[in-house]
């Protein structure tokens, strides 16, 4: 309730004291019921009641108030004389929030996790669908145009709405999380999502906490940020709205970090899986005996990997369209050896991976017969893949392909040493 | 775990005259002797990806050299070394893409030498106003439940197409979001279900599902189903409308309907048999 003090009128002691007594209660019971129905109009009312015919209210002390209020863009909730809103309460890393409006705001979220090249030692994410970090989810080294954050709540209710900061560290250039899981420098009100919404995993939601649940993203489990640049720092942060008046301030930030798009390629020439060799890598067939399929002893060995989101083709071509002995030549074509009358070309034997892919072989070179071979010639021929169609992963780690090299001479081939040079060619579809 | 030869970046989105650094690492366990070529690329018209273009003549050719500029055109790197060479995206080669082949030798020997390479490719991707309109950004929202063309419950399957007819590659993304009147109901992003690039002459379909969860009698009348396309810092929109009668609507009607008929039908008959009864009442007075 407001004090007052007022001159009073010198009439006469009892009428004026009267008056003065029957003034000080109504103005005490118009003051404490504007106060109860409307802050703002306390102080208005107040304000009215500083001027009368018979008194001026000289220092009127004005006690905490506030309310709601709007206009064309904004809404406004007002508290006046908050003894929280003191700035000694707030220091460079805390700030003390107590009693109105501070009661009724969000907690400030924590990031459990913003990454985009992390290994399984070095990554905090607690929901990645590979549990080895973010080269799991996009191939050694790391991702090159994606992220994924994860949120702690901290205690804010399932349907708190959060909004997602990435600062580039290189441009300085400010870009939001949209709804679409794209960033761009502005954002509306449809670009706050809830954590399922977010990472498309709840556990502290019912509706999003399995698999069986329509809310449930698999996809937005392994990255939740796209349209990142390629080899650059963000600085990441959040901040929660749980209804009007409620937004806090961002969260203090980690980094994430993109790589760039990359390709990884070995050769090895040898008998198993475990051969590692120098180059320049030869293949011998050794003596041709005519009429007989011969099988080289050693096999090559591809070691293959990428952070292609749409994986990458790898690709086969010789240069002679066969083995050469000048004038001779044991031409290569897609054959069965056992049955034609000479041939000479691969044969994929195997293909593994450590995570991610699988790596895939093309249908050329991956026949059935065990003398079936697919042909080489100067144009390059599809002979491992990766790709994204249904369950499959673009990326790859740890590809290892093992080809064998098949030739068959007739009894009418000229003697001679006969060569060739196959080369394989790797690109990545970024 | 890596094992080879690590080239970064395996793609760059820059524009004739620019330049960027390859950086080769050797993570082969034993020394390696490289070598750089530049070389052309186009679109593998059956999986719209990038291939080496079979014109071999020009492949590797010293005449490419004043298209693509390679700084270091042969090294030798140790064990786990790291190194970089500056390439020059001198100027773009008409009608094909440009691209470095780092390629681990191989010599013709006795029998069958063996060569791998790795392909660094130059994509560029600055759109300009004309390029922009060779974009295409369809939709088609089909209500899964209709009776005479007129959807009749709440959920959507929408099918968008993005296409690139330009000669540059683009990184979109996108989302669809459905409106009832001005009111927004829900979205479903696309960018996840996109490829990260869709290079020129290509395009990508992706299908997804919207479902009304509002109450029947707030789903009288149309959707707007609004398709955005975020490309090089530009929107595309692309609409639909699709009209909705629920279900429910139509069970009420039919109810109401029926009511009515019996009603009338009752009150016709009460109508013909108290004319009826008038009848006969006059009938047995006059007697």
């Amino acid at each position: 309730m407001a004090t007052c003090t007022a001159n009073v009128n010198q009439l006469g002691l009892s009428m004026g004291l009267n008056r003065f007594i029957g003034v000080v209660i109504v103005s005490s019971v118009v003051l404490i019921g504007a106060y109860a129905v409307n802050g703002l109009d306390t102080i208005k009312a107040q304000n009215q009641q500083l001027d009368s015919t018979n008194y001026r209210l000289l220092d009127p002390t004005v006690d905490s108030g506030g309310g709601a209020g709007d206009s064309a863009n904004f809404s406004l909730l007002g508290s006046t004389g908050n003894p929280t809103s003191d700035a000694r309460l707030e220091s460079g890393s805390y700030a003390i929030g107590s009693g109105f409006p501070s009661g009724i705001m969000a907690n400030v979220p924590l990031l459990t996790c913003a990454e985009g090249n992390t290994n399984l030692a070095a990554s905090t994410c607690l929901h990645l669908p590979n549990a080895a970090g973010m080269d799991g989810e996009c191939g050694t080294p790391g991702c090159y145009d994606r992220g994924k954050v994860e949120i702690d709540r901290q205690g804010n209710p399932n349907d708190t709405l959060y909004l997602v900061r990435l600062v580039n560290q290189t441009s300085s250039i400010t870009y939001y999380l949209q709804s679409d899981h794209s960033v761009a420098t502005t954002y509306d009100i449809s670009d706050y999502m809830t954590i399922c919404e977010l990472q498309g995993r709840d556990p502290n939601d019912t509706a999003c906490d399995d698999s069986g649940d329509g809310n449930w993203n698999a996809d937005l489990q392994s990255s939740n940020i796209f349209g990142l640049t390629a080899a650059t720092q963000y600085l990441v942060s959040a901040r929660a709205l749980s209804g009007d008046f409620t937004e806090t301030q961002f969260s203090p930030t980690l980094t994430l970090q993109t790589e760039n798009p990359s390709l990884i390629m070995d050769l090895d020439i040898g008998t198993t899986s475990a051969a590692s060799t120098v180059g320049p890598h030869v293949i011998n067939l050794g003596t041709l005996t005519p009429s007989t399929v011969i099988t080289a002893t050693n096999q090559i060995w591809l070691d293959l990997g990428t952070n292609a989101a749409g994986g990458m083709n790898t690709y086969v071509r010789d240069l002679n369209n066969g083995l050469l002995e000048t004038p001779g030549i044991i031409a290569s074509a897609s054959a069965d050896l056992a049955v034609a009358a000479s041939g000479y070309g691969l044969k994929t034997s195997s293909t593994t991976q450590t995570a991610l892919g699988p790596l895939q072989r093309a249908a050329t070179y991956n026949t059935a017969g065990a003398d079936q071979v697919g042909g080489l010639s100067t144009s390059d021929t599809l002979i491992l893949f990766t790709d994204e169609l249904s369950t499959n992963r673009g990326p790859l780690t740890g590809g290892r392909a093992g080809l064998q090299v098949k030739a068959k001479s007739t009894p009418a081939t000229a003697p001679g040493n006969y060569s060739d040079l196959v080369t394989f060619t790797m690109i990545g579809n970024f | 775990m890596a094992n080879g030869i690590l080239i970064s970046p395996a793609l760059i989105n820059i524009e004739p005259g620019g330049s960027y650094l390859l950086t080769l690492q050797n993570l082969t366990g034993k020394k390696v002797d490289l070598e750089l070529t530049p070389v052309l690329l186009t679109v593998n018209s059956s999986d719209n990806k990038l291939i080496l273009a079979s014109d071999a003549t020009v492949q590797n050719s010293g005449a490419l050299s004043e298209y693509l500029g390679i700084q270091t055109p042969r090294l030798s790197l140790e064990v786990d070394q790291k190194s970089t060479v500056t390439i020059n995206f001198k100027k773009e080669y008409d009608g094909f893409f440009l691209g470095t082949a780092v390629r681990q030798n191989g010599l013709q020997e006795t029998s069958v030498g063996v060569s791998g390479q790795l392909i660094s490719s130059i994509v560029p991707s600055k759109l300009t106003e004309s390029q922009i309109t060779q974009l295409g950004n369809g939709i088609e929202a089909l209500p899964i439940t209709r009776i005479a063309g007129i959807n009749i419950g709440n959920v959507f399957d929408i099918s968008s197409q993005i296409e690139n007819e330009s000669d540059r590659a683009i990184r979109p993304s996108a989302e669809v979001t459905m409106y009832f009147g001005e009111k927004r109901i829900d979205n479903s992003a696309l960018t996840s279900k996109l490829p990260s690039q869709l290079l020129p002459k290509t395009s990508a379909r992706v299908e997804s599902r919207i479902v009304d969860n509002r109450p029947f009698w707030q789903r009288l009348g149309y959707h707007n189903f609004q398709q955005t396309l975020q490309v090089d810092g530009r929107s595309l929109v692309t609409t639909q409308e699709v009209l909705s009668l629920p279900l429910e609507f139509l069970g009420i009607t039919a109810l109401l309907l029926t009511a009515f008929t019996t009603t009338l039908i009752l009150a016709i008959r009460r109508f013909r048999r108290g004319k009826f009864e008038a009848k006969a009442k006059t009938a047995k007075i006059q007697r």
